[in-house]
């Protein structure tokens, strides 16, 4: 812990205060590289984008994941361990394999065109089905959703029978019921799910490069480019410590809230 | 607003329920009246949870129709049925407190906040809970919590009360209270009560009727005196209060009708039974222990035998002796004074029951 993740972040903090002239380390104090990225339009706007994509990435996961985990957790008891593990064996691929997947399917000459040209429903291949916000938003609900589904279902799990049904003899419809009982009681999940997803979706890079085709630089995108194209190690460190920052601050605030929300 | 509800009866017709393969209720048909205390008694297992669970609608019947006050209620979901369940892990809403469970059915039924604010109140002083509306259920003992199930299930003035095991986590001291509070509250309301348990004091204890249920069927239904007195299978004779249940074979039928048993062919005497045997027919014959005399006053009785006493087991109040006669095992209850007085184990007495003390059942193995 202390050596592989303790001593870097220590080394990447000195470094974010440094500068850089022609190429050269100047090893000076300054909060320039700070100032930069909340003052020059293209950093700011960059870590704005990127706060979009990850909010609407994790709100759409959310979204999709809560009747998932609810089926998987109430409706099919029997298969529980089955649906589980189709959850999970995504994990098992590398996170670019997959990302290329969705490549294949969604190209001029992908299965999804493909597909509908062999049904006569569209002439031309749809070009805008990559490279665009929607392969972007496809690609990140994709890989986020089973981040969103096992929160919220491990909260649906322990939701015990009885209180759903308490709810309904006392003459709560089946929506009062869900919006009585279930949802507040499955905040704690549906939190962690929001802040794990959004958290992965702020520092996204791969799926926006390859699906979305770079169109408009997002804040890790722009990260890389400090590195590799201007040499400017201080700057990217500087950026990567606001990101870690407000993920770490965002995964504490989340734990206090959920401490203060266990429920049973 | 709201008008007191009138109690509803109950009646099940017919009702089979399967799970898979297994017939968790079997063809099982009863009636409760409206006002009614009765509870569905047996082992688990038994089918009686399953049932209450059709009535409060949780389940449904694959066979049978159900009726409320005469009208079929299998098609109503349970949010739109006139019954209110306690469950047995009380099931109260964690993240609300305890005036907001309260609450809770009176809200769905749109009912204006200060006449819900008012029932509240009468409802606290009902369960004997005044001042802990505030509460939140985490922060109860399990018998206020257990009060607390109750309140929110009457405040909705239902038709019709379904008890699942209520008591079931309380300590026996905190059970015996919570039964005369049910009582209490019963007489109060004077609304029907269906209550499962699988514990005979308590059902004996609370019930008008009991409707014993074994293997997904009612084995028989009536007040427990007459179960106790007259039980129809030798499940019930059993499951309600102790018995010694001997294999007999009827010897003669009619005026003196007879029977024998144990391995000395032995004659006993019976009253006329319930239901008809013919002769040769295996039976059980039930006798229960405190209906069994022992010492010289056991001469005076219709059916008497020599017992070797085996066992002599001093139980506080009474004593139980165990004992053999004509090689078949026997067990009765008597007063400490007249144990005393005679047995030591291994010692021969006389003992006798008469025959109206004897019950004959079909033979279940």
């Amino acid at each position: 812990m202390l050596v592989f993740f303790l001593i870097p972040v220590l080394i990447l903090t000195v470094y974010s205060f440094w500068s850089v002239e022609n190429f050269q380390v100047q090893r000076d104090f300054s909060f320039d590289n700070y100032t930069a990225i909340f003052t020059k339009p293209l950093l700011y706007k960059a870590f704005l984008l990127s706060l979009r994509v990850a909010f609407f990435s994790s709100f759409g996961a959310v979204l999709l994941a809560f009747p998932f985990a609810y089926f998987i957790a109430k409706k099919v008891v029997k298969y529980q361990s089955l649906a589980l593990l189709a959850v999970i064996v995504p994990f098992w691929t590398s996170f670019i394999l997959r990302a290329y997947a969705w490549r294949i399917l969604l190209g001029p000459n992908g299965v999804i065109n493909q597909g509908l040209e062999a049904a006569g429903l569209i002439e031309e291949p749809i070009g805008a089905l990559l490279y665009s916000p929607t392969a972007t938003g496809i690609g990140l609900l994709y890989v986020y959703l089973p981040l969103a589904i096992l929160p919220i279902y491990s909260v649906l799990e322990r939701l015990p029978d009885s209180l759903t049904e308490a709810a309904a003899d006392l003459g709560a419809s089946p929506f009062q019921v869900f919006r009585e009982v279930v949802l507040p009681l499955s905040m704690p999940g549906v939190l962690v799910a929001g802040v794990f997803t959004f958290v992965f979706g702020i520092g996204e890079y791969v799926i926006p490069a390859l699906l979305g085709g770079g169109k408009q630089l997002l804040y890790a995108e722009a990260i890389v480019l400090r590195i590799n194209a201007q040499q400017d190690w201080p700057a990217a460190a500087a950026m990567a410590i606001v990101l870690m920052v407000l993920t770490f601050g965002m995964v504490a605030l989340l734990g206090r809230r959920v401490r203060k929300m266990e429920l049973f | 607003m709201s008008q007191e509800r009138q109690p509803a009866g109950v009646s099940l017709i017919d009702v089979t329920r399967r799970f898979g393969d297994v017939e968790a209720v079997k063809n099982v048909s009863f009636d409760i009246e409206a006002g009614e205390f009765v509870s569905l008694l047996g082992p688990s297992g038994c089918g009686k949870t399953t049932t209450l669970r059709m009535i409060a609608g949780f389940e449904y019947p694959d066979e049978g129709d159900i009726t409320l006050d005469g009208k079929s209620i299998v098609a109503t979901p349970p949010y739109r049925r006139d019954t209110s369940m306690v469950f047995q892990d009380y099931a109260l809403f964690p993240h609300r407190s305890v005036a907001q469970n309260l609450a809770f059915g009176l809200r769905m039924r749109k009912i204006p906040k200060d006449e819900i604010r008012a029932k509240i109140e009468t409802m606290l002083e009902l369960v004997e809970l005044p001042g802990l509306g505030d509460r939140k259920p985490d922060q109860l003992s399990g018998g206020q919590q257990q009060r607390v199930a109750l309140g929110r299930a009457l405040i909705v003035d239902p038709a019709v009360l379904l008890l699942d095991e209520p008591l079931g986590a309380l300590d026996l001291q905190l059970r015996k209270q919570m039964q005369l509070e049910l009582k209490r509250i019963h007489r109060e309301i004077g609304i029907t009560f269906i209550y499962v348990t699988h514990d005979q004091e308590e059902a004996i204890t609370m019930s008008d009727r009991i409707a014993v249920m074994n293997q997904g069927s009612v084995e028989q239904i009536g007040p427990a005196t007459e179960i106790y007195a007259r039980p129809e299978t030798a499940f019930v004779a059993e499951f309600i209060g102790d018995a010694n249940v001997l294999l007999a074979t009827v010897v003669a039928v009619g005026e003196k009708p007879t029977v024998t048993f144990a391995a000395d062919t032995l004659t006993m005497e019976v009253a006329r039974p319930a239901r008809t045997f013919s002769e040769r027919d295996v039976v059980s014959a039930v006798v229960r222990p405190e209906n069994v005399s022992i010492g010289p006053d056991a001469d005076s009785f219709d059916n008497v035998y020599d017992m070797e006493v085996s066992e002599v087991i001093f139980a506080g109040s009474y004593v139980r002796i165990h004992g053999l006669i004509g090689g078949s095992p026997l067990w009765l209850t008597t007063t400490v004074s007249d144990a005393s007085r005679s047995n030591q184990v291994g010692s021969r007495v006389r003992v006798g029951w008469d025959a109206g003390d004897v019950v004959l059942v079909e033979w279940k193995s």
